[in-house]
């Protein structure tokens, strides 16, 4: 009898909590390590290329993430597939300014031989359409037009953001936070 | 290793063959020596700080990337070799006091505005003066010219402080490739202005010159092999020696016929200008 509700006193306030790891990846200035400290700190932090790879722990509602922010430059691309491992949730940025179609390309394959991989088959995948502030940037339609998304598997969300004013950050990490499956 | 079958091998020996040029070996900002990062939409080398700052312009402006980590295509290497730091900085630093101090690459406030005003702030404050001065010579109503000058002086900085009134700037195509350009009506211009705005890298009127328009195409198809042409006349000196020991090996053949030695000159002095 006491010991069950010491149990349910202890599951009240416990802040045991394990983190659900999250993989952030994209092409190179797209914005990823500016969204990360984004939500870390709340501030915009001056960036220099990741070289490697950023990780922080980040609160969003009672849900502990940790949320690794990988290098985008071509050469490290490859190596995205080892941090898959027991990654629960996956945040894609891309950068809406740039409608270059050979990057949308370099994208799309990434993103594909990642829906491939057996970790990460059920993952949800946040898509950030990342500094939607510039004129003439491209709307959410217009990215699954580019990305072939309608062919994906896992499920997706595209949520319109401005990680240098902050907007749109919050309402894409509810979808995420609501999608995955914690336990 | 990973590899990348899209791009030949090619581009990454036009990169380190540039890379190797005196005039590419300090960043084409903060002067900070060996850059690995470059702008291959401005043909300029710069470190990693500074590729942080330019990554922030958006891609409009500079675009970023990494001469090890990224692979590039032969056509992205092409401003590199026909622009390069020295050639760049005469265009976009031609307003710039002579002493003035370049921020250091630790100090990220300042390299962040030095940046924005070298290209960004300075070519707009100047287009915008530019249309100003036309507008000046129909009368319009007062309140615009008040809500103008009222905006130039509220943002003062060190290039905008050096501009002279009236001086015309050559615009990119013009100061690098040599190409005449021919003004069209006031009017025309105007129509062009008000339609792009905010677009940096308009230019004003046509090219007209048939010759110019020529050479233009011929330089889009420019060759792997006319590309690497132009490297091995600029990178051969490099194999003889270094400047010194042909310096001083030139001098020891002169002493030897007892020639004065100022009637002959260095031949490698004009190629390393």
């Amino acid at each position: 009898m006491g010991k069950s509700i010491s149990k349910a006193i202890g599951g009240l306030f416990s802040s045991k909590q394990e983190e659900a790891r999250i993989v952030m990846i994209g092409l190179d200035s797209a914005g990823k390590t500016t969204v990360l400290y984004r939500l870390k700190l709340g501030e915009v932090v001056m960036t220099t290329p990741t070289i490697g790879f950023n990780v922080e722990s980040v609160q969003y509602k009672n849900v502990n993430l940790a949320v690794w922010d990988l290098g985008g430059q071509e050469m490290v691309r490859p190596l995205w597939k080892h941090y898959y491992k027991h990654c629960k949730g996956i945040i894609l940025v891309i950068d809406a300014s740039d409608r270059n179609e050979q990057r949308h390309q370099e994208i799309r394959d990434e993103l594909f031989r990642l829906a491939g991989e057996k970790d990460v088959k059920n993952a949800p995948v946040l898509i950030l359409n990342n500094k939607k502030d510039v004129k003439g940037s491209m709307s959410t339609s217009e990215v699954t037009e580019a990305l072939d998304l309608y062919e994906l598997q896992n499920e997706y969300y595209i949520q319109n953001t401005c990680a240098t004013m902050g907007t749109g950050l919050f309402d894409g990490m509810e979808w995420l936070v609501d999608s995955m499956n914690l336990k | 290793m990973y590899k990348n079958n899209k791009t030949p091998l090619t581009s990454l020996k036009i990169l380190e063959n540039l890379k190797r040029l005196p005039k590419n070996q300090s960043c084409a900002d903060c002067l900070s020596a060996r850059p690995s990062w470059v702008s291959y939409n401005l043909g300029i080398f710069i470190c990693i700080n500074c590729a942080g700052v330019h990554r922030s312009l958006s891609v409009q402006i500079s675009k970023v990337k990494s001469t090890t980590l990224d692979n590039m295509t032969i056509q992205q290497t092409e401003k590199l070799v026909e622009i390069g730091n020295s050639k760049s900085n005469d265009y976009y630093e031609y307003y710039l006091p002579h002493d003035f101090k370049r921020p250091s690459p630790t100090n990220a406030v300042g390299l962040r505005q030095f940046i924005r005003d070298k290209y960004v702030n300075c070519l707009r404050h100047i287009r915008a003066q530019k249309k100003s001065n036309r507008k000046k010579r129909k009368p319009k109503s007062r309140h615009v010219h008040l809500h103008k000058s009222r905006k130039r002086k509220s943002n003062p900085n060190e290039f905008i402080a050096n501009i002279q009134p009236n001086e015309e700037l050559l615009t990119e195509k013009e100061f690098f490739y040599g190409l005449t350009v021919s003004k069209k009506d006031d009017d025309e211009d105007e129509k062009k202005i008000n339609n792009d705005e905010d677009n940096i890298l308009i230019e004003f009127g046509e090219i007209t010159n048939k010759n110019n328009e020529e050479n233009i195409i011929n330089k889009q198809n420019n060759n792997l092999e006319d590309l690497e042409s132009i490297f091995f006349e600029t990178t051969n000196y490099k194999n003889e020696g270094s400047d010194n020991q042909m310096e001083n090996s030139f001098k020891y053949i002169i002493s030897l016929f007892n020639l004065p030695n100022q009637t002959l000159h260095y031949p490698y002095q004009q190629q390393l200008n």
